[in-house]
């Protein structure tokens, strides 16, 4: 076997006593029989020395982009906590809480009057047809009915399922209203949620009733109240209640039929609403002469803003919030104008 | 060498913040609030090596000394760091289930950031009580990768449940002022005092595990008839639509190969962005379509404009699926149980049973029977003792049968 330096130094350092060769199990002074192989046969000395090292050195690669990817991966841990501001914090919960009834009594003082509002959804462009969900074509009981993508419904130009309320906590109410009055129904029925956006007022009976001739159940995923899965036979009703108010809309869903989805928006007091299919909804007795702040939400949307209402005479800001004062007995009229891209 | 010297010496561990729910609906959460979120979560809990809690959260701070912090002994041979030497490496630092080995497990290890358990012997939504996570501490998870941490001292298993209830609730507090933050208004900033940290959340997500001992299901007792004929009824109602409905999960036979499209509420949020970004893609493919049909000019144009639009939703969904998909481990759909196999992960008493077919599994499509119209206790009772009998019944004997043959995976 040929020996030239740069092959003994070579051998030198792929065998022992360097460290190499405990890391990595291969010998390597074949790398010098590899340099004299000219024309290798089958089965030669030569021919497993090459083969040996090809293996050595592809587990080598392996194991380098192994530790390259390794230290590539980095985890994502978001901001750390300041110090100093922790310690303030820790210091303040020490202390007790500072009286905050002043504010409480100047919310629950009698309004001067009742007011409605009533208002309509439109877009003015066109907005594509909403699309057929393909995975309902799976389900033999839910492929003869047609199944769409109801996250943007718009018909004759009325926006559908948009919703509207109030976010000022503690309104006063008129006292027809001290008690929810009436039943939310939610139906599933054509492998669908009626309706699919629904206003309910903490307390106010919601019943689930499935009108299906088979099977669904309705998974109700609310955050602040228990979250609740109900498995509903055909013609079955139940009732369910929200207790608290829920800060976001809450998703609905059906496990047996995972493309049906619904919303449900939960708050403490009656003023809100969502648009029907003409895009109108009224919301009766609402206390005037105070300033009450609303939300505007659509599914796709999230909080809608970047729309314009009554040409612009109420300003809504980046997060689809107005605040309006009403006079008593005033009926407003909303006209809540919504382009094409604020539906994203 | 190279290699120790490239990745360093590390930080002391911290505290992951949760991510992907402050990226999606009702989010994004801007980074003002992340940071807000980030001080008030160390102010509450502390950090990994140097916990903390409030009197409030009702936890024992002794117990999770003892169960957090890095691993070793003290001079007495008392354990410390327990839950870094025999939790961490699947159930993650955070309590995500996103530790080194949890992307090869299935199913995944618990995230217990939402405070939902699925294996308990209270009401669906409740949390588990002290009780249940000693045992499933104890005996293990049956086909899980979760084994028996029996040979621990009781001390040592009562630190461990506690530092496992105190990551639920540093978890749940992230998610309440989650939502807080994202109902801020336009400039508005958390206040981080008693009256939101305290009394609006931590109270409230406390109180969800001192009360859940008061939620235990508590079923009547087995009706009294002949085993062979409560299999017989259990079977008419495990395969009947009008109360049990099993088959639509758990197929015709059993085998657990009904509707397995769906996800569970810790995979669900990337599995609706990833559905929906399909869609959008079905969506422009269409538009498409119709472009190359299209006649007029202006029809082309409006469908341009639409082709547009459209690419950028797709944009824009494409980057949020990429980030949740970095933050959280791979996609996988429901599995519905096969309950030919005779294997019951929280316990196979007639009792575990009964309580899962009337609370149904938090966290999973899997719905209680409880509050299904009609459906009584006794019946109930029926649908556990065929399920028990399942893994000794013939599968043959389903084949067979013309009924249930005939019955489509709907």
């Amino acid at each position: 076997m040929c020996q030239s330096p740069v092959h003994e130094r070579l051998q030198q350092f792929f065998n022992p006593p360097y460290g190499a060769t405990l890391i990595f199990p291969f010998r390597f002074h074949g790398l010098a029989l590899v340099a004299n192989c000219r024309r290798p046969s089958r089965g030669s000395e030569c021919m497993q020395a090459i083969n040996l090292n090809r293996s050595a050195f592809a587990i080598l690669f392996i194991a380098l982009a192994f530790t390259a990817v390794g230290c590539n991966r980095r985890v994502e841990y978001g901001p750390r906590a300041e110090a100093s501001i922790v310690e303030e914090i820790r210091r303040t919960l020490s202390a007790p809480a500072p009286a905050t009834e002043a504010a409480a009594e100047t919310a629950d003082a009698a309004p001067v009057g009742w007011a409605t509002i009533k208002g309509t959804f439109t877009v003015l462009e066109n907005v594509p047809e909403p699309a057929p969900l393909a995975q309902a074509k799976t389900d033999p009981a839910c492929a003869k009915h047609v199944v769409v993508d109801e996250s943007i419904v718009v018909q004759d130009g009325a926006l559908v399922g948009a919703a509207i309320f109030a976010r000022s906590p503690k309104l006063p109410l008129t006292p027809d209203l001290a008690e929810p009055t009436g039943d939310v129904v939610l139906d599933n029925k054509n492998c669908r949620f009626e309706p699919h956006v629904f206003f309910a007022r903490t307390g106010q009976k919601v019943l689930v009733r499935n009108s299906d001739p088979f099977g669904h159940n309705t998974k109700i995923d609310s955050v602040a109240n228990p979250s609740q899965n109900f498995s509903l036979p055909a013609a079955a009703t139940v009732e369910h209640t929200f207790g608290k108010e829920e800060l976001q809309p809450v998703k609905i869903g059906c496990s047996i039929h995972p493309w049906m989805g619904g919303w449900a928006i939960v708050r403490g007091n009656p003023y809100g609403g969502v648009s029907d299919e003409r895009g109108s909804f009224v919301i009766e007795k609402v206390p005037a002469g105070r300033e009450i702040e609303f939300q505007l939400w659509q599914e796709k949307a999230g909080p809608l803003d970047g729309v314009t209402i009554n040409g612009g005479e109420v300003k809504v800001d980046g997060k689809g919030r107005f605040k309006l004062k009403l006079e008593p007995d005033q009926e407003l009229a909303l006209d809540i104008s919504v382009p094409a891209d604020a539906l994203k | 060498m190279a290699l120790a010297i490239g990745c360093g010496r590390s930080d002391a561990p911290r505290f992951k913040l949760n991510l992907p729910a402050m990226e999606l609906p009702p989010g994004p959460i801007l980074p003002a609030q992340r940071q807000e979120i980030a001080n008030a979560l160390t102010a509450l809990f502390g950090t990994p090596d140097q916990p903390y809690v409030v009197p409030e959260s009702g936890l024992d701070l002794a117990k999770i000394k003892l169960a957090a912090g890095p691993v070793g002994s003290d001079q007495a041979g008392l354990h410390r760091g327990l839950y870094r030497q025999h939790c961490g490496h699947c159930h993650g630092t955070t309590g995500d289930g996103m530790g080194p080995t949890a992307a090869i497990l299935n199913p995944y290890p618990r995230d217990y950031r939402q405070g939902k358990f699925k294996y308990k012997s209270t009401k669906r939504d409740a949390t588990p009580t002290h009780d249940d996570l000693v045992r499933i501490l104890r005996q293990g998870i049956m086909g899980t990768a979760m084994p028996s941490f029996a040979l621990l001292a009781p001390s040592e298993i009562d630190a461990l449940v506690e530092y496992v209830k105190y990551l639920g609730l540093r978890g749940q507090v992230e998610l309440s002022l989650i939502q807080a933050a994202a109902d801020l208004g336009e400039g508005e900033n958390l206040q981080l005092d008693r009256a939101l940290l305290i009394d609006e959340v931590l109270v409230s997500e406390a109180d969800k595990w001192k009360t859940a001992s008061e939620q235990i299901i508590d079923p009547p007792d087995r009706p009294d008839v002949p085993l062979a004929e409560s299999i017989a009824k259990g079977r008419e109602l495990f395969y009947g639509a009008a109360k049990g409905n099993c088959i639509k999960c758990h197929g015709p036979t059993a085998l657990g190969d009904g509707v397995t499209t769906d996800w569970d509420d810790w995979n669900k949020p990337l599995g609706e962005q990833d559905r929906d970004l399909k869609l959008a893609k079905t969506v422009l493919a269409e538009l498409q379509q119709q472009r190359s049909q299209a006649a007029t000019s202006d029809a082309i144009k409006e469908l341009d404009e639409q082709i547009a639009a459209q690419r950028e939703d797709i944009a824009n969904r494409q980057s949020l699926v990429n980030m949740l998909q970095s933050q959280m481990l791979p996609l996988r759909t429901i599995m519905p149980r096969n309950l030919r196999l005779g294997l019951y992960r929280f316990g196979r008493r007639p009792l575990d049973l009964f309580r899962r077919v009337h609370e149904g599994i938090n966290g999973v499509p899997m719905p209680g029977g409880g509050l299904t119209p009609g459906f009584t206790p006794e019946e109930m009772w029926h649908v556990v003792d065929y399920v028990r009998s399942l893994p000794f019944e013939s599968i043959n004997r389903v084949k067979a049968d013309p009924k249930i043959a005939g019955m489509s995976q709907r």
